[in-house]
């Protein structure tokens, strides 16, 4: 039986031969098949870890802990789903595991599903300032201005090291959805399945998320206002 | 048809960048960013953060994880 196929992980990354050809290379031992998994597929994991763990340096435990796993799991591997799946749900499964033992740096909250996640999702500094901005009286409407052009190369250095602060300020579950979503181009079905959430839930996340990055990069980008040409 | 309001139109954004609103609300929705140049920046800047995320650099493991990794691979395969 096969699960859901239609989530299966295929499109991002670089170009591998069928899941049966690698899977064959590994298990009889091919190093070079497994060197070119490492290459394309690590990147994209130790992004994913990240969401979970407190650095840099755990995120690369975590994932070289989870190629371990996937060596020792190769040969009962029954292609139900792509194999770029399967070893993003080992991925993930051991990332989670270190953030709750590592509970002293990333709360626990930020693992579990939260009752927020499925609230209405408005933008607090959205245009209106979302519905609680929008009726008080005492919060006026804030039109947002448009930001000067990230093009030069030094402000686009900036503007990355701000969305990567922004990034480890946000909950594990918006982080992960976020990382498949906007940086490594995972469909929605595609991060529902591999991350066992709804649609609906997906969404908030994603929503919640974005809305987030963009007012780190309004605060950023609006105080450079007058310095470079807006778009 | 109803107008749509700014929040209606902040919360539908996601969806609407997924192209999963129903054909009347999308007219809605894109009838707002014609009248609206507040909410037309804001979708704009939400777009430019989701290419910003796919402009980050990404890192791969370091030389010494990666051959602690070969290493493990030998031994398993000798197994």
């Amino acid at each position: 039986m096969r699960d859901m196929p239609e989530a299966d992980l295929q499109s991002p990354g670089p170009a591998l031969p069928a899941d049966d050809v690698v899977v064959e290379a590994l298990r009889c031992g091919d190093e070079d098949m497994f060197a070119a998994l490492l290459t394309a597929w690590s990147p994209g994991m130790l992004q994913v870890a990240r969401a979970y763990v407190a650095d840099e340096h755990t995120a690369e435990d975590v994932v070289q802990d989870a190629w371990v796993g996937v060596l020792r799991g190769i040969d009962k591997f029954e292609a139900r789903s792509a194999l770029r799946t399967w070893v993003y749900r080992i991925v993930i499964n051991r990332a989670k595991t270190r953030g709750v033992n590592d509970a002293r740096t990333v709360p626990m909250t930020s693992l579990t599903t939260a009752k927020e996640d499925f609230d209405p999702a408005v933008d607090p500094g959205g245009p209106r300032g979302g519905s609680r901005g929008a009726d008080h009286p005492l919060a006026p409407p804030r039109t947002p201005v448009a930001w000067p052009s990230p093009e030069g190369e030094i402000l686009a250095l900036e503007v990355h090291q701000h969305i990567e602060r922004a990034l480890g300020s946000l909950p594990a579950r918006q982080r992960v959805v976020i990382t498949l979503r906007d940086m490594q181009g995972y469909s929605s079905d595609e991060v529902c399945a591999l991350l066992e959430i709804t649609a609906a839930n997906q969404r908030v996340l994603l929503h919640r998320a974005r809305a987030s990055l963009r007012g780190t990069l309004d605060r950023y980008l609006t105080a450079q206002s007058g310095k470079e040409p807006t778009r | 048809m109803t107008t749509m309001n700014c929040d209606e139109f902040v919360r539908l954004v996601t969806a609407y960048l997924d192209e999963d609103l129903d054909a009347g609300t999308e007219r809605r929705f894109t009838g707002h960013i014609a009248e609206c140049g507040g909410c037309d920046v804001y979708l704009r800047q939400i777009r430019v953060t989701v290419a910003e995320l796919g402009h980050l650099p990404a890192h791969g493991l370091t030389d010494q994880a990666r051959e602690t990794l070969l290493n493990a691979f030998r031994d398993w395969s000798a197994r």
